[in-house]
C-alpha cells in the first residue's frame, strides 16, 4: 500500500523549514478569500499562481493547497453565518449552519465546522495516502452512464433532503438542470439565448448560486436589525467556540464517516466535491434518530457536511495526481501551478516521482492541523458578523457579490445573472421551493447532459446496456435506495392528512 | 376573534407561480425542440422539461385540492409556506439592485455603488445624511480599490 523508501524520502523532503515558510501565509490568504461572499479559492489561488513561479516545486504545491485548504474552511463562514456558500461544496453547510446562527449559536457552529473541516481533510489525505498508487484504475473505470447516474443522484439526493414536497423538490432540480443547458450545444444549437451573444457560455454557475442561496436570503432579511434576534445570544466567546469544537470531537464516527464519503465522492472529476457534502449530509439525516431536526440548525447535518466538503479536497487530488484530471477549478489552478514548474500528473507521475507524491499529502496534513489553530482565531474574529447590524451588513455584501459576480465573468452577465437568479429564489423560497436543489441541478446539468449523450452513442440508443456494467447498476441501486424512505414518507404522510 | 372567522385563502401565488413555471418549461423545450439539428440537442431537455412540468402540475393541483378541502376551516398560520410578513421592502430592495446592475454600464461601479448603498440604508431607515454619505463612500471607494488594485480586476468606473 505504502512505499516505505519514498515515505522516508518524503519526510526528508518536508523536513527542510522552506517549505513551510509559505504554508501560514497560504492558510490565511485561503480563510480570507473563501470567507468573502462573491471572492472564492479558485480567484485567490490564481491570483498567487504567479507568485510560485520562482519557487521550487514542493513550495508552490504546498503554497497553493493551503490556500485551497484555508479556502476549502473559509467558504464554511459565510455558509454559517450568513447562507452563502462561498464554494459549490459548502451548499450543504448552510442546511444546518446558519439555522444555528441565527439561533444563536454561531461560535458553536463555527467551532464545529473548522473540526469537521479539519478532520475531514485528514481523513481525505489518509485515504489518498494509502489508496494513490492503485486508485487510478478504479476511475477509469467509470464510464459515461456512471457518471451519468451520479449527476442525477445528486440532484435526486435533494428529494431526500428537503423538508418540501418531493414534487417541489424535483421541480426545483430540473429548474437547475434546464438552466445549466442554457447556451451553445455540443452540436451547435444556441438554447435558450434569446439571441444574446452574452449568453453564448451559459449561465455562469458562481454568479447563480450567489444569487439563489445569497441575494434571494438577503432579500428576506430586509427590515430585520441582526441576523441573531436575541441581543443576550449576540455575544462572540472563544469558550463556545470550543464547546463546538468539543461537540464535534464527541462525534468521531460521524466524522470519519462524512470524510470517507466525502473523499470517494470527491474523487470523482467534475461533480465529486459538489455532490459529496450533499451525500453525506443525507446519510448523517437518514442515520440520525432526530431526522426532522436536520434543516433546522441540527450540527450533526453541519458536521457531516464540513467533514465531507473537506475530505472532498483529498478526494479531488487523487485525480490530479493519479490522472492529471482537475475534478473542479481549484485543482485547475494546482494543474496550472504543475505545469508552470514542467509536472504532468498521471500513473507515471505517481510511478517515478512517489517521493514527491508523498510529501504532497504529508504536508496536507499537517496544513490541516495548522488550519486547527489559524482557524480558531480567524473564526473568532469572523463570529463579530452578528454585531454588525443588517441595516448596514446587507448593502456591503450586495455590493461585494455584484462586482465579485463581475470580477468572475469579466461581463455584465455575472451581476445581472445575481439579481434575475436572486429573484427567482425569493419566489421559490416564498413559495416553498428548496433552491439548493436548483444549484445542484445547475453544477451538474452540463455533466449530465454531456454523459447522457454519450451514453446513448456507446450504447446505439439501446437501455440494455446499462445491464452490462455492474458498476452503473450498483450506482442506480444505491440511488434508489436513497430515494426510498423519502418517497414511502411522504405517500403515508399525505394518507394519514387525508383521512383526519 | 377575526383570525378564528378567517377562512382558509386560495394559494393564488404559489399556484401562479407553478404555472409560470410550467409553462417556461414547456416553452423552452418546445423552442430547443424546434431548432434542434439532431436529437442530442433535446435528449436532456424535453424529458426534463416533462418531468418539471408533471410535478409543478402535481404541486399545483395538490395545493388546490388541499384549499378545496379546507375552504370552510379557520385559515391556519402562516398560509403553508408564505411567512405572512409583508413583501413590500424585499420587492423595494429587488428594485433598487435591478437599478443598480442596470445603471453600472453607465455610472460604473464606483459612483454605482455609492448610489445604491446611500439608496439601500435610506431604504432601510437610516435618515442620517452624513452617515449614510460616509458609510457609502468608505465601502464603495473601498470594494472597489480592492477588486482594481490588489485582483487587477478592470471593472468600469466613472470617478477612480
Amino acid at each position: 500500500m505504502i512505499n516505505v523508501d519514498a515515505f522516508q524520502a518524503a519526510i526528508n523532503l518536508l523536513s527542510t523549514p522552506g517549505a513551510w515558510l509559505v504554508v501560514p501565509p497560504g492558510l490565511i490568504i485561503g480563510l480570507f478569500f473563501g470567507s468573502i461572499p462573491g471572492l472564492s479559492i479558485s480567484i485567490a489561488m490564481a491570483v498567487f499562481l504567479p507568485a510560485t513561479l520562482y519557487m521550487d516545486f514542493l513550495p508552490a504545491i504546498l503554497f497553493l493547497t493551503a490556500i485551497f485548504t484555508g479556502g476549502g474552511f473559509g467558504g464554511a463562514i459565510p455558509a454559517i453565518m450568513l447562507n452563502i456558500p462561498g464554494t459549490s461544496s459548502s451548499v450543504a453547510t448552510t442546511f444546518d449552519g446558519y439555522p444555528m446562527a441565527r439561533r444563536g449559536e454561531h461560535a458553536q457552529a463555527l467551532g464545529i465546522g473548522l473540526v469537521g473541516s479539519v478532520l475531514g481533510t485528514l481523513v481525505g489525505y489518509v485515504l489518498l495516502l494509502l489508496t494513490v498508487q492503485s486508485i487510478s484504475h478504479w476511475v477509469l473505470r467509470l464510464g459515461p452512464t456512471e457518471m451519468l447516474v451520479i449527476a442525477l443522484w445528486g440532484v435526486t439526493l435533494i428529494a431526500v433532503l428537503n423538508d418540501a414536497s418531493i414534487s417541489k423538490g424535483i421541480a426545483a432540480g430540473i429548474l437547475g438542470i434546464l438552466i445549466s443547458t442554457i447556451g451553445y450545444s455540443d452540436a451547435g444549437q444556441m438554447r435558450g439565448t434569446f439571441g444574446s451573444m452574452y449568453l453564448l457560455d451559459g449561465i455562469p454557475a458562481i454568479p447563480a448560486l450567489i444569487g439563489f442561496f445569497a441575494a434571494s436570503e438577503l432579500f428576506n432579511l430586509i427590515g430585520k436589525q441582526y441576523i441573531v434576534d436575541d441581543s443576550r445570544l449576540r455575544v462572540v466567546k472563544f469558550r463556545n467556540i470550543l464547546g463546538g469544537m468539543r461537540h464535534a470531537l464527541g462525534k468521531p464516527f460521524q466524522l470519519l464517516r462524512g470524510g470517507v464519503m466525502g473523499a470517494v465522492i470527491g474523487a470523482i472529476p467534475g461533480v465529486g466535491a459538489s455532490i459529496a457534502n450533499l451525500a453525506a449530509y443525507a446519510t448523517a439525516k437518514q442515520r440520525s434518530k432526530e431526522p426532522e431536526s436536520f434543516g433546522k440548525g441540527n450540527p450533526d447535518g453541519l458536521m457531516a457536511a464540513e467533514s465531507a466538503n473537506s475530505s472532498s479536497e483529498g478526494g479531488s487530488m487523487i485525480t490530479l495526481l493519479a490522472l492529471g484530471l482537475p475534478g473542479g477549478a481549484g485543482t485547475a489552478v494546482l494543474l496550472g501551478a504543475f505545469a508552470l514548474h514542467n509536472v504532468t500528473g498521471g500513473p507515471r507521475f505517481i510511478r517515478e516521482n512517489t517521493d514527491i507524491v508523498y510529501a504532497l499529502i504529508l504536508g496536507n496534513m499537517a496544513q490541516a492541523l495548522l488550519l486547527l489553530f489559524i482557524g480558531s482565531v480567524f473564526i473568532f474574529l469572523a463570529g463579530y458578523i452578528v454585531k454588525l447590524s443588517l441595516k448596514l451588513m446587507i448593502p456591503i455584501v450586495m455590493v461585494l457579490s455584484v462586482v465579485g459576480s463581475y470580477a468572475i465573468t469579466g461581463n455584465m452577465v455575472g451581476p445581472i445573472t445575481v439579481v434575475a437568479t436572486g429573484i427567482i429564489g425569493w419566489l421559490m423560497r416564498r413559495y416553498g421551493y428548496p433552491v439548493a436543489a436548483t444549484v445542484v441541478g445547475l453544477l451538474v446539468g452540463g455533466m449530465a447532459e454531456g454523459e447522457l449523450v454519450r451514453s446513448m452513442q456507446i450504447s446505439g440508443g439501446h437501455i440494455g446496456f446499462v445491464t452490462d456494467r455492474p458498476i452503473t447498476l450498483v450506482l442506480l441501486a444505491l440511488l434508489l435506495l436513497s430515494l426510498a424512505p423519502r418517497i414511502i414518507n411522504g405517500v403515508l404522510k399525505r394518507r394519514r392528512a387525508a383521512t383526519q | 376573534m377575526a383570525s378564528e372567522n378567517r377562512k382558509e385563502q386560495f394559494p393564488l401565488g404559489n399556484v401562479l407561480f407553478a404555472l409560470a413555471l410550467a409553462a417556461a418549461f414547456g416553452y423552452y423545450a418546445h423552442d430547443v425542440h424546434a431548432d434542434a439539428r439532431g436529437v442530442t440537442d433535446w435528449l436532456l431537455i424535453v424529458p426534463a422539461a416533462g418531468i418539471g412540468i408533471t410535478a409543478l402540475l402535481i404541486n399545483a393541483g395538490t395545493k388546490v385540492t388541499d384549499w378545496y378541502r379546507r375552504r370552510h376551516m379557520p385559515a391556519h398560520d402562516a398560509s403553508n409556506s408564505t411567512s405572512g410578513a409583508s413583501p413590500m421592502p424585499a420587492v423595494l430592495f429587488m428594485g433598487l439592485l435591478t437599478l443598480y446592475v442596470a445603471l453600472i454600464p453607465t455610472i460604473g461601479f464606483d459612483l454605482g455603488s455609492f448610489v445604491f448603498i446611500s439608496l439601500a440604508l435610506y431604504l432601510q431607515g437610516e435618515k442620517r445624511w452624513w452617515a449614510i454619505l460616509g458609510f457609502s463612500l468608505a465601502v464603495s471607494a473601498l470594494v472597489v480599490m480592492v477588486f482594481i488594485e490588489l485582483l487587477n480586476v478592470r471593472l468600469p468606473t466613472l470617478l477612480i
